[in-house]
């Protein structure tokens, strides 16, 4: 029998649950470690989390959106480094399962049972391919790979010197991936937030890589999957995506909720959350959450569903899906930061909930999906300016 | 907005006599009868034989000018409240050329609605014109219509703010690609800055309306047993009105600051928006007690029926 989405809504926030307390226990560690610590990445695996959108003929769940949405969240507003390498493993274990060709998936997936490959890296073009017999020599650099410690795969896009763009086209690229095992991991993770993510640096050093573990195209469509998998792919990343400032902001709203109760400011009579202008501004909090919230909920529910017929479709949903996430995180950080306003004092130490957060949500903010490109592009769509592909 | 929701409370808390009387098809196939009128409790009603003696000054009555009928809610004269409980009143409707029109309504903005002071001096209303409590259910109707207030009231509010938000940024679009501030020599539609800020204006409307669509369901669904759960949810309904409020007003914001010297005209319609959500964000409804009542309802503390 099928489940309904609401089924798997409720079964999953119970699959949560049963490891919150692992993840919240855990979130000490992982910051001292700057990767997660083996009992997160024990959980997060014991959940399937990492198979959350890769397609299902390979054991993956190919959940819908609004499900990507609600797991990342959860999990995130228990440990957000967990939540991040969640999404960031999800995502990129579901290029690996849906772009490489039949016999490496094969290979790769014949034992996904007991052990998922999960999957991390950059695909900004940072490294160069040289076309060699049966395969490609790849040399190069790339930062952010989130997960990279607990991964089992590592992916890295290139430019190939030796192939002459088209006329008007864009350079040509090449997406390829490795066991980890063949890859230099540097200790360069030394960051404002998001310290348990482990999002270091990572080379290539003049690795041979197999024509079979390279990626079809990100501008083409995915060779299995289908549903929230076979979106234009920038959307694709956007639900699970949304659930990281989502789960954020609910972590921030309850933290500030308890602290105000038990905790009275230097030079007030009353606790925290007997002020009045704090009051107002935990609701002002608590209406941007649920607003997130209702928001994402239709948001993913008609860009899973919207046509895209032609190529400036696909870029168009891409950019507004782009923004939305934006915007979701400059609300969570809205959100973050007034909370942490009015904790007071105990909120600066580096062990206090709040102050993780705020670093956590400052940080994420830099990542390219989310940053002022998000904005212009959607503004541009919105005053009639061409927009081509890409961010 | 302001008609519809008052003459709903008209058709659905008058007694059915009187219903009747101004529902009746031949009447309202011709001019279906408009309400207007203030709900904060203000002046004294008295009850005489066959109904009230009204005396009171009410303000904000949108589309006064052209109401059929003018509602007013005045304290029950001579009776003190129970304690613990606010002081009862009494809300009537009276037909709008019995009622005294002020000239009040010189404002920043929602210049257009004519939301002047009005007054009932010591005016007699019939008793078939006082409205059931609007605490209680309504005397008819189904769906939406019985949904307690402040709840019926919000989807048809948010709703202004999204179409303000929504004619700022087609203002905006029409204007910015052809249009010139002096510092540059590009139009402003071609400046990565305003693209961005746009961008973001843009972002934040898709925020209103899809939310909104999800809000409206959510109050036209979640089941209510209680008062506590009707508090509750007209709390949380006024918080998101208000959050739509100042979500629109930052969109205008934006686009203001992006029209240049043309736009510090009256005859502008950026301005125009400006000056009306500005003055809309100061009724009672999206007032600043919404976030402090859902903040104080997470917080587990005690939270009163009322705004």
């Amino acid at each position: 029998m099928t489940s309904t989405l609401a089924d798997q809504r409720a079964e999953w926030r119970e699959r949560i649950a049963g490891i919150s307390e692992t993840l919240r226990g855990e979130s000490q560690a992982n910051e001292e470690l700057r990767r997660l610590s083996p009992a997160t990445e024990a959980a997060l695996r014991s959940v399937d989390a990492f198979q959350l959108c890769s397609p299902q003929e390979l054991g993956g769940i190919n959940a819908h959106p609004r499900l990507q949405t609600q797991v990342i969240a959860d999990i995130t507003s228990h440990d957000s480094s967990a939540g991040w390498c969640a999404l960031i493993g999800a995502h990129e274990s579901a290029w690996l399962a849906s772009r490489l060709p039949d016999s490496a998936v094969e290979r790769i997936f014949s034992d996904a049972d007991s052990r998922w490959p999960v999957t991390c890296g950059s695909i900004a073009p940072e490294g160069v391919a040289e076309q060699v017999e049966g395969g490609w020599m790849v040399t190069g650099r790339w930062g952010w790979a989130s997960g990279i410690h607990h991964s089992d795969y590592v992916l890295a896009q290139c430019r190939i010197p030796a192939q002459e763009p088209e006329p008007g086209k864009p350079p040509p690229l090449v997406t390829v991936a490795a066991p980890r095992s063949d890859v230099v991991v540097e200790d360069t993770w030394h960051t404002l937030g998001m310290r348990g993510t482990g999002s270091t640096h990572y080379r290539y050093d003049n690795v041979f890589v197999p024509d079979e573990m390279c990626l079809a195209g990100f501008e083409r469509p995915p060779m299995r999957g289908d549903g929230w998998l076979a979106r234009p792919t920038v959307t694709f990343l956007t639900a699970a995506g949304y659930g990281f400032p989502l789960g954020v902001a609910k972590r921030a709203v309850e933290e500030i909720t308890a602290q105000a109760t038990t905790h009275t400011r230097t030079g007030q009579r009353a606790s925290i959350s007997e002020q009045q202008h704090f009051q107002g501004d935990l609701g002002r909090c608590v209406a941007q959450l649920e607003v997130m919230e209702g928001f994402g909920h239709h948001l993913f529910e008609e860009l899973l569903t919207a046509p895209v017929r032609s190529v400036e479709d696909a870029v168009r949903m891409d950019d507004r899906a782009r923004a939305a996430l934006r915007w979701a995180h400059q609300t969570a950080e809205e959100i973050v930061r007034t909370a942490h306003e009015h904790a007071g004092g105990p909120a600066v130490y580096s062990d206090n909930v709040l102050g993780r957060l705020l670093r956590d949500i400052q940080t994420v903010s830099q990542h390219v999906i989310q940053t002022q490109s998000a904005y212009i592009r959607r503004g541009q769509h919105q005053l009639g300016i061409p927009v081509r592909p890409g961010l | 907005m302001n008609g519809c929701q008052e003459s709903a409370w008209l058709a659905t808390r008058l007694p059915d006599e009187t219903t009747q009387r101004l529902f009746a098809p031949e009447v309202t196939a011709g001019h279906f009868p408009v309400a207007a009128g203030g709900l904060a409790p203000e002046g004294e009603a008295r009850p005489v034989e066959g109904g009230w003696i009204v005396n009171a000054r009410s303000a904000w009555a949108s589309g006064i000018h052209t109401a059929d009928y003018v509602l007013a809610q005045s304290f029950l004269a001579g009776v003190e409240p129970e304690p613990g409980r606010p002081r009862p009143t009494v809300t009537v409707a009276a037909p709008r050329e019995q009622v005294v029109i002020e000239d009040t309504w010189h404002t920043l903005g929602m210049r257009g609605t004519g939301s002047a002071h009005y007054r009932f001096d010591d005016l007699f209303v019939p008793q078939e014109m006082k409205l059931e409590n609007l605490e209680l259910p309504p005397l008819r109707g189904e769906g939406f219509v019985t949904r307690p207030n402040p709840i019926f009231l919000v989807p048809a509010m948010y709703a202004t703010g999204v179409g303000i938000a929504r004619r700022a940024l087609e203002e905006f679009a029409a204007h910015a690609p052809a249009g010139y501030r002096r510092a540059y020599r590009a139009p402003i539609a071609e400046r990565e800055r305003v693209q961005h800020d746009i961008g973001e204006a843009q972002a934040m409307l898709d925020a209103i309306e899809g939310y909104g669509r999800y809000l409206c369901e959510q109050l036209h669904d979640t089941p209510i047993e209680s008062t506590e759960q009707a508090v509750r949810l007209g709390d949380h309904a006024r918080s998101a009105y208000r959050w739509c409020n100042q979500t629109t007003e930052r969109i205008v914001k934006i686009v203001h600051g992006h029209m240049g010297g043309a736009d510090v005209f009256e005859s502008s319609m950026i301005q125009r928006l400006l000056r009306d959500i500005q003055t809309s964000s100061q009724h009672v409804m999206p007032g600043d007690s919404a976030y402090v009542r859902l903040g104080r309802h997470r917080l587990g503390l005690e939270v009163r029926p009322g705004i």
